[in-house]
């Protein structure tokens, strides 16, 4: 047994091995959980990280991202992964191209076979990958190779859990990359009793499943799906998502979560380091517009182009300030990439910054003329609430969350329509009293979301989660249980004749406390004997009632027995065991109550 | 009694209708004779009925007759001199009343009294569904809206010559009964589908485990007839989270085979994933399922008729989730403790999840023996005083 002292967990998984420039799930990340370890008492909030099989205690010290405090701590994983000729790519994309690639080299005729069998063998793969035993191989091979990674920063202990029963677990990383998590969330939740605590950023390949990579609506509708029916709370980034969220679960029927919203944190990182890069240098010299995104189909740089075509084609080329697009390329728009390139109109005016630093951003923060987005759909708009932050003119969309991040400090666009933004955009750039009155604006009314702030917000329903009771527990022993004399006939479980084990289980974790367990069986069904009853932590008997006599019933209202035990602290294995000494017994419920 | 189904071995509603049809004539004092066409291959051969007529023949008389089977069987055996002669040499017995059930063989009985009798003979039209409604559904997912309409009038046609001929109609809902009064003034009679009670077994028990792994489990049990595939996907596609980690809908029956093999399966998220396929089971598994299920489902959105799976459903005790189309000629049942109705698929998968929350339903005495109504003896007790009345000097108590 454990000590009785409850833990907020976070999984860090997702920063733990993340080594290249941070975005923004990795922020959350970091920042939830430097600023809820600031809130508790020190020992009250730890970091774990999930290793494909497990969680494990994660004592690296990495500090706030934003703050950039104690910088000089090198991530322990990112110090062993070697430098990569090509970035690791998801699992899922990794097979998509190894099965594109063995195509490649069949023979002509031998591809229609081969592309069969490897789509009969899809779903088998899957199952492969899934599996727990994949996952432990995975795990015993992985430690083979990197053991010094498992002594320096992990707090190993395979024989016993990490958590006890009550703690709450954390975990807003890129959860949706691996269907072994979820599945993990689900057993601790149910058997362990951990309180779990998940993020949903957004819906976006629900919803708008034409913007990504592939067709990902299923796949991400059965992850928010898993998600509702493995968590305790889900954390929205704005209400939209929780909107969002909400109406999903409620057409499919999903289990209705309770759901918090907190806006994410959005203070720019501080520019610490004065080094700066040539292209950055040339950038500052002139006044310039910028647009901070992934440059994406659903962020809807195309609009920004149109809009500075319009406006050339209008003759006004010579007073355009720049246009800079910070981010890098992803997928679907080599077609818009090769316009701005090509396009006589707008030549020199449309610039493109990657692996821009922190510091290099925030001078393109402070110097920008004004920041646009005019992205089709958001979870939240991050870079919206961090140039507010800084004192910006924004042009934005008005849809998804956006409003929500900008309120009425914002300039609200259609981001279907080219015209308008040109309009604005040269409104802007041109009447300077009504750029000075919408910047004085910002910077008088902005309410800057700091961190602190988001994790003080977060709190109160984690406190909720720690203090929640232990509720009733009524257990079928037909689905619950196992039988070695008996038979499982739906939710009940009956014996037949013979001696020996009734039932026993459920095999779950439990607070410390003092219990009352009531167990209901068809007295009807009742034959005279005797049976024993017995309360186990693992092996150990804590409590035993032997040689009970089975009578007739005298009502129906009246249950087998109610007997109560006592755990001096949290245990992760509970079971309640009937041996049937002789008689019958059909037993149809147990209940377990906090005394 | 005239079908294009044996009733040998009853398995589908229709078979397991007629066959209570016949035993119930029988038990009321008639002599019954069982006729007809194999509407299939797939039926096995039987005693009074004609093989299943080739493809080829049935494309001499409609162009495309696939799904349209029974219109051409229909016109083959009234029409075609040597199909009509060797049909009515399967009638032993000069019947004093002919019971034909769907409309497929009406035109046949009335040549054959026309021909064959000398003596008045009743016709009596027994009606599972308004068939020519439910045929454009059905065809719907196949055909052209042109095709559609024409097979709709082929079969309308066919509908309504027996409902206006007939000297008494037989139907199953009190819906279908106030769409035939239109159209006939003649006697009908309400006899909604029902149940034969069944006593579960050991065996049953252990069958019923070795598919459910002793998870708690909705069970949707149904022939593979288009209509019960439909409706499984319009109610559970889009998603499907009504079920926790620990529990699946089993699917028994025909129904198993062609939702498992449907590419909807797989994109409803989560569906795949929370289905069983039990396939064809055998009676004692069939109530094994039935007594260990928590919860039955019946996401019926085609037809007219009334589902047999609904009176089981309703006599199994368990849960029920049910569309109103599956609850037909059972609206007396409608929010009675346990039995939760409703056609959007939304609110059908949020209450499939709450009700899989719930505990296990358990019915009063009382409430128990008002569903006795939905036995076999119940729904067709007013059948034998209607025929009766219909042709009174065929009923010999001896």
């Amino acid at each position: 047994m454990k000590a009785n002292q409850q833990i907020i967990w976070i999984n860090v998984t997702t920063s733990a091995n993340w080594n290249r420039p941070v975005v923004g799930v990795v922020r959350v990340e970091s920042e939830l959980k430097t600023h809820l370890q600031r809130l508790y008492p020190e020992g009250f909030v730890k970091e774990c990280i999930w290793l494909g099989n497990q969680f494990v205690e994660y004592l690296d010290k990495q500090e706030s991202i934003t703050e950039g405090v104690n910088s000089e701590v090198k991530d322990p994983v990112q110090n062993k992964e070697p430098n990569l000729l090509y970035p690791v790519l998801p699992r899922r994309v990794a097979l998509e191209m190894i099965a594109q690639g063995f195509l490649s080299i069949m023979p002509a005729k031998l591809r229609p076979i081969v592309s069969r069998f490897l789509l009969i063998s899809k779903r088998k793969i899957a199952r492969i990958l899934a599996s727990k035993n994949y996952h432990r191989i995975r795990a015993g091979i992985s430690r083979e190779h990197s053991s010094d990674r498992s002594t320096v920063s992990f707090k190993n202990n395979h024989q016993e859990s990490l958590f006890n029963a009550g703690d709450v677990l954390i975990s807003v990383g890129l959860d949706w990359e691996d269907p072994g998590l979820l599945e993990e969330f689900s057993r601790l939740k149910e058997q362990e009793a951990v309180r779990i605590v998940t993020c949903c950023y957004d819906l976006i390949p629900c919803l708008f499943p034409q913007y990504c990579v592939s067709d990902v609506a299923t796949r991400f509708t059965q992850y928010f799906i898993d998600l509702a029916n493995n968590s305790d709370l889900i954390l929205c980034i704005s209400r939209q998502s929780e909107n969002d969220l909400k109406q999903l679960l409620n057409q499919t029927g999903a289990a209705q979560v309770e759901t918090q919203v907190f806006q994410l944190g959005d203070n720019v990182p501080e520019a610490k380091d004065s080094m700066m890069s040539d292209e950055i240098k040339s950038i500052l010299t002139e006044p310039f517009i910028l647009f901070v995104s992934t440059i994406e189909r659903r962020k809807n740089h195309q609009v920004l182009y149109q809009a500075y075509h319009l406006l050339c084609q209008q003759g006004k080329k010579a007073q355009l300030p720049k246009l800079v697009f910070v981010g890098m390329a992803g997928w679907g728009v080599d077609d818009l990439l090769r316009d701005i390139q090509l396009d006589p109109l707008t030549q020199g005016l449309i610039l493109q910054c990657n692996h821009v630093t922190d510091a290099e951003l925030r001078s393109l923060y402070d110097a920008a003329l004004c920041c646009v987005y005019p992205s089709l759909y958001e979870g939240w708009g991050l870079p919206v609430g961090e140039a507010l932050a800084l004192g910006k003119i924004v042009l934005s969309s008005d849809r998804g969350s956006l409003p929500e991040v900008g309120g009425d400090l914002v300039t609200y666009i259609d981001p279907w329509n080219p015209a308008d933004w040109a309009a604005q955009i040269w409104r802007v750039i041109t009447d300077l009293e009504y750029q000075k009155t919408l910047r004085e604006k910002v910077k008088s009314s902005y309410q800057s979301r700091s961190w602190q702030g988001v994790a003080r917000s977060i709190k109160p329903k984690l406190d909720e989660l720690i203090e929640k009771p232990f509720t009733t527990q009524v257990l079928y022993p037909g689905y619950d249980c196992m039988s070695e004399v008996g038979k499982r006939i739906g939710p009940v479980i009956r014996s037949n004749g013979k001696a020996g084990i009734l039932f026993t289980g459920p095999n779950k974790a439990m607070p410390a406390g003092a219990f009352r367990v009531t167990i209901w069986d068809e007295p009807n069904a009742r034959e005279v004997g005797r049976y024993k009853l017995s309360f186990l932590v693992g092996n150990n008997v804590i409590a035993e009632q032997a040689n009970l006599a089975i009578q007739q019933a005298v009502g129906l209202n009246t249950p087998l027995i109610t007997m109560d035990f006592h755990l001096e602290s949290p245990v992760n294995s509970l079971n309640v065991q009937c041996q049937l000494i002789s008689g019958e017994l059909s037993i149809v419920r147990l209940e377990i109550k906090a005394q | 009694m005239l079908c294009t189904y044996p009733i040998d071995t009853p398995r589908h509603g229709g078979q397991i209708r007629v066959s209570k049809i016949v035993n119930h004539y029988r038990q009321a004092g008639f002599q019954v004779e069982v006729v007809g066409v194999l509407g299939s291959d797939n039926y096995p051969v039987s005693a009074g009925f004609e093989p299943s007529p080739p493809i080829g023949e049935l494309a001499k008389i409609l162009e495309n007759p696939f799904l349209m089977e029974d219109v051409a069987i229909s016109q083959l055996y009234e029409s075609h001199d040597q199909y009509f002669s060797n049909l009515a040499k399967q009638i032993k017995k000069v019947p004093g009343l002919i019971h034909v059930e769907q409309p497929w063989l009406f035109g046949f009985a009335q040549r054959y009294i026309k021909e064959k009798l000398s003596h008045r003979c009743r016709l009596i039209y027994g009606s599972q569904n308004i068939e020519y409604q439910l045929k454009a559904a059905i065809l719907k997912s196949y055909f052209t809206v042109e095709q559609v309409v024409q097979c709709e009038q082929q079969v309308k046609q066919l509908e309504m010559r027996a409902v206006t001929e007939a000297d008494g109609v037989v139907c199953v809902s009190q819906h279908d009964l106030e769409w035939l009064r239109r159209y006939t003034q003649k006697p009908i009679v309400l006899a909604p589908n029902g149940v034969s009670e069944w006593q579960v077994t050991e065996q049953g028990i252990d069958e019923a485990n070795q598919v459910t792994c002793h998870q708690k489990f909705a069970l949707f049990c149904a022939s593979g007839h288009p209509p019960n595939v439909k409706g499984f996907f319009d109610l559970f596609g889009r998603g499907f989270g009504a079920m926790n980690n620990n529990e699946t809908i089993v699917i028994a029956g025909g129904a198993s085979s062609a939702i498992g093999g449907d590419d909807r399966v797989h994109q409803s998220a989560k569906l795949a994933a929370r289905i069983t396929l039990a396939g064809i089971v055998s009676d004692s598994c069939l109530s094994g399922l039935l007594h260990t299920a928590h919860c039955i489902v019946l996401p019926i959105t085609q037809g007219g008729g009334t589902n047999l799976k609904t009176a089981e459903a309703l006599w199994s005790g368990r849960h029920i989730v049910a569309t109103t189309t599956a609850m037909r000629g059972f609206e007396v049942f409608i929010g009675q403790q346990g039995v939760h109705v409703t056609n959007n698929p939304a609110i059908f998968k949020q209450q499939l999840r709450k009700v899989m929350a719930a505990p296990p339903l358990e019915l009063n005495q009382l409430d128990h023996e008002s569903r006795a109504i939905v036995l076999w003896e119940q729904c067709l007790k007013p059948l034998s005083l209607f025929i009766t009345k219909i042709a009174p000097e065929q009923h010999n108590e001896g």
